[in-house]
């Protein structure tokens, strides 16, 4: 199974889901149902957040990189790793990339720990629309990833 | 103000974005968007659950749904103090 067949497996169920979704007209008429399969997708995407997390540092990106990918939700990176590595794939990843993971996840910990200090919080997953930076939910990704600086 | 909708196809476009960087093999720009389609989830997932309220849903039920206990659900998406606690959700 080639790696991106396997982000493909993880992909599909979001958009198949959303797809059902938008047909039956869920958000509106059924909330109870919405939030179940935004749940749904949650979980599935700390799955496939994890494995990318995996590819990324496997490609050659630093601790630093990664983090700076998912910014303001070190909550979200150790959800994501445990995601991860509950998954067929992570069994199959050899040590020495399973201990880079490890490394985002124990930086991830460090920046909770430090924020819990700070009364910072530790998700940015409040309930409003918009990143801490300003940007909208629906706008690029910024950084060295976004401009063309993937480590092949 | 995005409201649910939008931010549930706001995750469906990251995703999909996230799966078209994967294919070409920029993992980094694909973790970036994965990224964003979590946090777009979360938003739509706490915009929600008020909505599920309003049509009838107790903290219990929504909890079911999210795998967590009612007084979880309440504190993680009621907002302050929790929201409305009507139709008996105390006593469950």
């Amino acid at each position: 199974m080639s790696d991106q067949v396997t982000y493909q497996q993880v992909a599909d169920l979001p958009d198949r889901l959303l797809a059902q979704l938008w047909a039956d007209g869920a958000a509106d008429a059924d909330p109870l149902r919405a939030v179940a399969v935004a749940s749904a997708l949650s979980a599935q995407l700390a799955a496939g957040t994890g494995w990318l997390i995996h590819r990324a540092l496997a490609d050659g990106a630093s601790v630093d990189e990664v983090a700076a990918a998912t910014p303001h939700d070190p909550r979200g990176v150790c959800d994501a790793w445990r995601g991860w590595a509950a998954s067929s794939t992570a069994g199959a990843a050899p040590a020495a990339e399973r201990e880079q993971v490890a490394a985002v996840v124990r930086r991830a910990e460090l920046d909770i720990a430090d924020r819990q200090r700070h009364g910072r919080p530790v998700t940015m997953l409040r309930d409003h629309s918009t990143y801490p930076d300003g940007g909208e939910l629906g706008d690029p990704p910024s950084g060295p990833a976004a401009a063309g600086g993937e480590h092949r | 103000m995005v409201d649910d909708g939008d931010a549930l196809r706001q995750a469906a476009s990251a995703v999909r974005r996230a799966q078209r960087a994967a294919e070409a093999g920029q993992h980094l720009t694909a973790l970036m968007w994965s990224h964003r389609a979590g946090l777009a989830l979360a938003v739509a997932r706490r915009q929600l659950a008020p909505a599920a309220r309003d049509t009838g849903a107790s903290w219990a039920e929504i909890g079911a749904v999210l795998g967590m206990t009612r007084q979880g659900a309440q504190q993680a998406l009621g907002g302050p103090g929790g929201r409305r606690t009507d139709r008996g959700d105390e006593d469950e």
